[in-house]
C-alpha cells in the first residue's frame, strides 16, 4: 500500500479557501494596510509635542536633584528619563529614543553652593555637557536650545545672578524616529495577531458546527494532518502580510528598517505560531461560531490597545503595564520593533522570543487536549 | 457469501438513554442492508460505531474483517462514509472536494469518474455552496466512494430531498449494487427501503424489532390488505367490524388491516350509513413496509 499523498493538495485547498473568502482578504490584508495608511498620514513625521530628554546625574547632590526636578516640571515640554551611565544615554540619543542627554557633572553641587553663597566667586563657569541628536528632523537642536533656556532659568532663580552654567553641546548623529517608525512594527504585529487568531478559530469552529470536522474524522487522516494543513497556509498568509505591510512602511512612509530582514521574518513566524495556537485554543473551547467570534474579540481587543501597538508600554499606568506584560502581543510587538528600529539581533530579542515560544507551547498543548471533532 | 459485517450484542448509552440496546446482525458482501426507524431509534449511533467514530459500550463488532474497537485507522481506509446532515467546504469546487478527500486515503478513484457516477459532471467546477440539496447529497455519496471502499455507509442520504432528487439518488445506489459494493443504508422512507434493500432491520428505541427481506417482512405480517379512508366522528366502531385484525386512526384517517377484505368492506359502508358518517378518499391496497413498521412500533414515521 502506498502512503496517502494528498497533504500538499490539502494545503493548497486551504490556501484556496483563504483566498476565496473575502473576509480573510479584507481583514488580513486590506484592514492593516488601510490602518497603517491612515495613521501614517495622520501622524507621519509631525513635530514632536514633547522632547525626550535624558539626565545622567553624576553629581548626586540636592542641587543636581533640583536641576533634574526642574527639567521634569510638567509645564515643560520634556519627557525626562534617568540614566545612570553616560554610554547607555548616548546610545539612546543615537537610536533616536532621546532627543538630548544632559550630563550633570560631579562638582555641580559644590559649584552651586559657591554661586549661592555671598562670598562666592562670580567669575567661574560650569559646563553642562549635552549630547544632542543630529538628524534631519532637527528636534535635537530645538531640544538643545530649550535645555539652555531652562538651565539659565534655573540658575537665575537660585542665585539672582546672570547665568554661569554653560551648555556644551556634543552632536551625535542620530536616527530620526517618528511615530510611523514606532507604529509600523506595531501594526504588523497586530495584523499577524488578527489573521492568526481569526483564521484558525473560525475555520475549526465553523467546520465543527457544519460537521465537516466529523466527516474529516471519518477519513484515515488524523488531527495532525488536518490541522497542519490549515496552519501552513495561515503561516504563508502571515508572511505575505508581513511583506506587504513592510513594503508599504518602507516605500510609502520612508520607514528605515535597521535590523536584518531574516531575523525579522523569524520573529514574525514566532508571533504567527503564538496567535495561530491561540486561535486553536479559542476554537477548542468555543461551542459555536458566535461564541468563537466573541471570544476572539475578547482575547484580541485588550491586546490591540495594550500590547504596544499604538502606545509604548512605558507610557501606560503601572497597574496596566502588569496586565500588558501578560499579553503575548506585548512581546511580539517589542521584538519586531527592536529589530526594525534598533537593529536588534537574536541575542537582544531572545527574551521576547523565549516568552513567545513558551506561550505557544502551553497554549497549543492545552488546545490539543481540549480539541473535539464534534 | 461471506459475512462482511458482524455485530453481536452491541450496546451504547448516553446517560440514562439506551441509544442502542443490544442489537445483533450480519451483512453479506454485496448486500444492500437497511435500517429503518424514526429519529432517535439508534440508527445513526449504530452506523457511527461501525464506522469507528464512536466507541461501543459493549459488543463484538467486525467490519471488513477488522475489529472496530482495535484498528480504527485501518478500518477507515476500507469503508466509505456519508454522514447525516454533513456540509461541505463551501468555497471548494465539487472536484476539489473529491481531490482533497481522495488525498487522505492510500487509494482513491479519479474525481471525474466519481462525478460521472453521481451525475454531477456539469457541476464539477462549481463551489459546493452553489449546489442544490440533492446535488450536495450526491456529492456526499461520491465522497463516500472516493477511496473505492468495500463497504459504503449511507446515513439517511435522501432525507429532506424532493421526490425527484430522491429518485436520482436511488439510481446512484442501484449503480452501487451493480458495482458489487456492500451498502449500509439508513432511511425513514419505507418505500426507499422496500425498493433498494436486500434486507431491512426495523429499529425503534435502540432495538431491532424485525430483520428480513422487505417482501418477507410483509408476508410475515400476513394481514395482507389495508383499507384506508377518512371519516368524520367517532371511528372506534370500525375496529370491531368483521375481519378487522388491527386498526389505526391518525388525523381522522382510519386504516383497517384485514384478511377478509369483502366482509370488512361491506361492514365499513353499512356502519357509515347507519351512523350517518361520510367516508372520503377511500382506498384499498396491499400492506406495505410502512404497515409493518406501524404494526411493530405502534406509530408512523413522520418526516
Amino acid at each position: 500500500m502506498k502512503p496517502p499523498t494528498g497533504f500538499p493538495g490539502w494545503v493548497v485547498a486551504n490556501l484556496r479557501m483563504f483566498i476565496r473568502d473575502r473576509g480573510t482578504v479584507v481583514w488580513a490584508i486590506l484592514f492593516p494596510i488601510v490602518f497603517m495608511g491612515l495613521l501614517g498620514l495622520g501622524f507621519g513625521r509631525a513635530d514632536p509635542v514633547a522632547f525626550d530628554i535624558g539626565v545622567d546625574d553624576e553629581d548626586g547632590t540636592t542641587w543636581s536633584h533640583a536641576l533634574w526636578t526642574t527639567f521634569a516640571n510638567e509645564s515643560l515640554p520634556f519627557d525626562v528619563a534617568n540614566f545612570t551611565d553616560r554610554d547607555t544615554g548616548v546610545t539612546a540619543v543615537k537610536d533616536g529614543t532621546l532627543d538630548v542627554l544632559v550630563i550633570v557633572p560631579t562638582g555641580f553641587g559644590a559649584f552651586m553652593d559657591n554661586q549661592t553663597s555671598p562670598a562666592g566667586d562670580r567669575n567661574v563657569t560650569l559646563a553642562l555637557v549635552v549630547y544632542w541628536g543630529f538628524d534631519e528632523q532637527g528636534s535635537g537642536q530645538v531640544a538643545l536650545q530649550t535645555v539652555q533656556e531652562v538651565s539659565d532659568g534655573f540658575f537665575r532663580a537660585a542665585t539672582n545672578n546672570p547665568p554661569m552654567l554653560i551648555v556644551a553641546p556634543q552632536a551625535v548623529s542620530a536616527q530620526s524616529l517618528g511615530y510611523i517608525d514606532f507604529l509600523a512594527p506595531g501594526i504588523l504585529s497586530m495584523a499577524i495577531m488578527q489573521s492568526g487568531v481569526y483564521g484558525l478559530a473560525l475555520f475549526i469552529v465553523s467546520s465543527r458546527e457544519k460537521r465537516i470536522l466529523k466527516r474529516l474524522h471519518a477519513t484515515p487522516a488524523g488531527a495532525a494532518y488536518i490541522l497542519t494543513g490549515r496552519i501552513v497556509p495561515a503561516l504563508l498568509i502571515s508572511l505575505v502580510q508581513t511583506a506587504l505591510l513592510l513594503s508599504l512602511a518602507v516605500f510609502a512612509f520612508g520607514v528605515h528598517i535597521v535590523g536584518n530582514i531574516g531575523i525579522l521574518l523569524v520573529a514574525t513566524l514566532f508571533g504567527a505560531i503564538v496567535f495561530i495556537s491561540l486561535g486553536f485554543l479559542v476554537s477548542s473551547v468555543s461551542k459555536s461560531v458566535d461564541a468563537a467570534e466573541n471570544l476572539t474579540g475578547l482575547v484580541t481587543f485588550p491586546m490591540f490597545f495594550l500590547g504596544g501597538v499604538f502606545i509604548p508600554i512605558e507610557r501606560l499606568p503601572e497597574a496596566v503595564q502588569v496586565l500588558a506584560y501578560m499579553m503575548p502581543l506585548t512581546y511580539f510587538s517589542d521584538a519586531l520593533r527592536e529589530v526594525m528600529i534598533r537593529g536588534a539581533g537574536f541575542a537582544e530579542i531572545a527574551v521576547d522570543l523565549g516568552v513567545l515560544a513558551v506561550f505557544a507551547a502551553v497554549v497549543f498543548a492545552l488546545a490539543v487536549k481540549l480539541f473535539r471533532w464534534e | 457469501m461471506v459475512d462482511i459485517v458482524t455485530v453481536r450484542d452491541l450496546r451504547k448509552s448516553y446517560g440514562d438513554l439506551r441509544a442502542v440496546d443490544g442489537i445483533s446482525f450480519t451483512v453479506k458482501k454485496g448486500e444492500i442492508f437497511g435500517l429503518v426507524g424514526p429519529n432517535g431509534a439508534g440508527k445513526t449511533t449504530t452506523w457511527e460505531i461501525l464506522e469507528g467514530l464512536r466507541r461501543a459500550e459493549s459488543g463484538d463488532i467486525h467490519v471488513a474483517g477488522i475489529d472496530v474497537r482495535q484498528h480504527r485507522r485501518k478500518l477507515r481506509e476500507l469503508i466509505g462514509v456519508q454522514l447525516q446532515a454533513t456540509a461541505m467546504f463551501e468555497r471548494l469546487t465539487a472536484r476539489e472536494t473529491l481531490e482533497v478527500f481522495g488525498g487522505m486515503y492510500r487509494q482513491n478513484l479519479p474525481p471525474d469518474r466519481l462525478l460521472k457516477l453521481v451525475n454531477l459532471e456539469e457541476k464539477a467546477d462549481d463551489w459546493t455552496e452553489k449546489l442544490s440539496g440533492g446535488q450536495k447529497q450526491r456529492l456526499a455519496v461520491a465522497l463516500a466512494l472516493v477511496n473505492d471502499p468495500e463497504i459504503v455507509f449511507l446515513d439517511e442520504p435522501t432525507t429532506g430531498l424532493d421526490p425527484q432528487a430522491r429518485r436520482s439518488l436511488w439510481d446512484v445506489m442501484a449503480e452501487l449494487r451493480t458495482m458489487g459494493k456492500t451498502v449500509m443504508l439508513t432511511t425513514h422512507y419505507m418505500e426507499e427501503a422496500e425498493r433498494l434493500c436486500d434486507r431491512v432491520g426495523v429499529m425503534d428505541h435502540g432495538k431491532i424489532l424485525a430483520l428480513d427481506r422487505p417482501g418477507q417482512l410483509i408476508r410475515d405480517f400476513e394481514q395482507r390488505d389495508a383499507v384506508e379512508f377518512g371519516a368524520n366522528g367517532d371511528a372506534s366502531a370500525f375496529g370491531t367490524l368483521p375481519g378487522v385484525e388491527e386498526m389505526n386512526v391518525e388525523d381522522g384517517r382510519v386504516t383497517l388491516y384485514t384478511r377478509q377484505l369483502e366482509k370488512t368492506l361491506a361492514g365499513v359502508f353499512e356502519l357509515a350509513r347507519a351512523r350517518g358518517m361520510n367516508v372520503e378518499d377511500f382506498r384499498v391496497r396491499n400492506a406495505s413496509l410502512e404497515d409493518v413498521f406501524l404494526h411493530l412500533t405502534g406509530r408512523r414515521i413522520r418526516e
